[in-house]
């Protein structure tokens, strides 16, 4: 048998519904470094490269931690080329990513969720997309907010900042007692 | 029908462990928040805010209870080609949408939906759903399967409840017949009710000649065409019907040429099984009584000739325990022993593909001691030209590792067909006639040659 019949035998035993969630997984992930690619308004070929080739890796495995690299590596990739947003305008690629970004990790769960080989219910299909469409609505709502603060700045302060790093804090807290339950 | 049962039941929350999905939703969303936050970097925190939102709702809704499983496999018996189902009663908690199951795949098993996943949306609330995969059974034998792994996992995949493996169960796929039909009687009559003509006269169907009527003479046979003819009281004489003790004798020290299961390409096995079911088949519904022995084989019980649609099932039950080439040798005298009780002037059918020196030397002692021996010849057509076979086709006849090993084994392979092939001259030359297994027919005409050959006068050694 040669090297093409395995590929093909092995993509066979796969599944259609499996194939789509990884071929739909590293389109999800190119976009999103397309779009900070131009978010950062020069080409970054080897980023993009770079996350390309980790994003084939992670629809190879789903299951195992190169979707959590793929995911970290955009967002560094994000946090090293592209400036602070100054405008209104600026947040909206950060909300195009954030939302290409969530495909990418609910396409690697649902390739976990369901083996290969089988045939997603066409129920469970839609249920995931209408949950996932809400937190991408929620998304937008956030972005929308965080837009109109950029446009009209509050005065920095540092009880603020503590705030926000107590709640996230007391976050962290409370996702690990409810995840080590 | 019979059907194998099995259940999981699993209580306590502690059974539902956070998957890879919610800790990459919780840690990336955490790391990428406290950064932007000190960084004053609003964009980071928009890029995992839905991350954080969808740790947040799998936490926020992981399931309380625990699901459990019960599972059917059936039936455990069954003819080769037709399908068992497996399903599987699953009851979920609220908060556990997605249920997956996978079993374990069979080479001689297959799931008439193409795959080994079942998967089924369970809907928010708590509630139960049942999956079903027809499995079809592509050859005869005795196989452990239906292992399988459920799975159920919560919104998002964020907490899942695996269950402990799901238990194979035995099953017994009895081997399918090849078509055969025959219409020769057997050549050596010897019961007492059948369907065979005896030379001996008695109350059969078949005419036999007419005769002057003796005390105890039925009135029914009297010819009064001919009487009147002839003043004197005739009466018609009959054949007497007899059956015959048919022996199937299985010669199981090789399994040669591939697989492929119903449809597919047979082995000589597969060859020699199907065509010992066929056979049985047909003279059990001729009246015969029919025996089973297997040559080479342990773990399968010899059964003495007997009549019935019962005797069937048990054959079937004996052919599909087969496991080529796993005899010891005490299990060999045994079956040594018992062909050695075969009454004489049973007829003994040998379906080997005539590799074995052990069974043709089973062949000459049966002949010697009276017994009326017929071969079927059970090796594949395909394995006859060895310079036509492809390395898989010659793999499954003798098995080699290194690929160039191939001409070689190709060779030998050659000689030994040579050697075969003066070995069936020499059964032929004892009179033990040879035929290959070819279905409907195979063996009509040998049949009649012996049943000529039984009516002739021989010399009998004393």
């Amino acid at each position: 048998m040669s090297i093409r019949e395995d590929v093909a035998a092995a993509l066979t035993q796969e599944g259609r519904d499996h194939l789509r969630l990884r071929i739909g997984l590293v389109c999800a992930s190119i976009a999103a470094a397309i779009v900070t690619s131009a978010a950062s308004g020069a080409a970054r070929p080897t980023g993009v490269g770079v996350l390309f080739t980790l994003a084939l890796l992670a629809a190879l495995v789903p299951d195992g931690h190169i979707p959590t690299i793929l995911i970290a590596g955009h967002l560094v990739f994000w946090f090293m080329t592209v400036p602070r947003p100054a405008s209104a305008a600026a947040i909206a690629p950060a909300v195009v990513t954030a939302i290409l970004l969530l495909a990418v990790h609910l396409l690697s769960a649902a390739a976990t969720v369901w083996p290969p080989g089988g045939r997603i219910p066409r129920s469970a299909a839609r249920r995931w997309l209408r949950q996932g469409g809400a937190v991408a609505v929620a998304a937008v709502a956030v972005g929308g907010l965080t837009a109109l603060l950029v446009a009209a700045p509050l005065p920095a302060g540092t009880l603020p900042s503590l705030a926000a790093v107590a709640s996230l804090g007391a976050g962290a807290i409370a996702a690990y007692r409810l995840i080590a339950r | 029908m019979t059907v194998a049962a099995d259940s999981v039941e699993e209580d306590g929350r502690s059974g539902w462990l956070p998957t890879p999905n919610v800790v990459r939703a919780v840690s990336v969303a955490l790391v990428t928040m406290s950064v932007g936050v000190l960084g004053r970097r609003a964009d980071l925190v928009i890029l995992v805010l839905p991350l954080a939102v969808v740790a947040a709702w799998s936490m926020a809704t992981r399931p309380r209870h625990a699901p459990s499983v019960r599972t059917t496999l059936g039936p455990t018996a069954l003819p080769e080609g037709s399908a068992l189902t497996f399903t599987a009663f699953v009851s979920v908690p609220a908060g556990a949408p997605d249920v997956a199951i996978v079993l374990a795949s069979d080479p001689f098993f297959d799931p008439v939906d193409g795959t080994w996943t079942l998967c089924a949306d369970a809907g928010p609330d708590a509630g139960s759903v049942t999956l079903a995969a027809p499995i079809a059974a592509r050859r005869w034998g005795r196989y452990r399967t239906g292992a399988a792994v459920p799975a159920v996992t919560g919104i998002f995949g964020g907490f899942r409840h695996s269950f402990r493996p799901i238990g194979e169960t035995e099953v017994v796929v009895l081997p399918g017949k090849e078509s055969f039909a025959s219409r020769t009687g057997m050549p050596h009559p010897r019961g007492i009710v059948g369907a065979n003509r005896s030379p001996r006269r008695g109350q059969g169907n078949d005419f036999a000649a007419i005769r002057p009527y003796g005390p105890g003479d039925r009135l029914a046979r009297v010819n009064w065409a001919v009487s009147t003819r002839t003043a004197t009281l005739q009466v018609s004489e009959m054949h007497a019907d007899l059956d015959t003790a048919v022996t199937l004798v299985v010669d199981a020290f090789h399994d040669l040429g591939s697989t492929g299961g119903v449809g597919g390409a047979a082995s000589s096995l597969d060859t020699a099984v199907r065509a010992t079911t066929a056979l049985a088949e047909h003279y059990l519904r001729a009246g015969e009584r029919v025996g089973l022995l297997v040559l080479g084989a342990s773990d399968v019980p010899p059964l003495t000739a007997r009549s019935g649609q019962a005797q069937l099932r048990r054959i079937q039950d004996g052919l599909a325990r087969i496991v080529p080439g796993t005899v010891r040798g005490g299990e060999d005298d045994a079956t040594g022993a018992l062909l050695a009780r075969l009454q004489p002037g049973g007829v003994v059918l040998l379906l080997t593909p005539v590799i074995s020196a052990s069974a043709l030397n089973r062949a000459y002692a049966l002949a010697r001691f009276g017994h009326t021996v017929l071969i079927i010849d059970t090796l594949p057509p395909a394995a006859l030209t060895a310079g036509r076979l492809t390395a898989e086709d010659l793999a499954a006849i003798a098995p080699f590792t290194n690929p160039r090993a191939i001409p070689t084994t190709r060779l030998a392979w050659r000689i030994r067909l040579l050697e075969r092939e003066g070995q069936l001259q020499r059964v032929r030359a004892s009179g033990i006639p040879v035929v290959p297994w070819r279905g409907p027919g195979s063996l009509d005409e040998v049949l009649r040659q012996l049943q000529r050959r039984a009516r002739a006068p021989r010399v009998a050694r004393r």
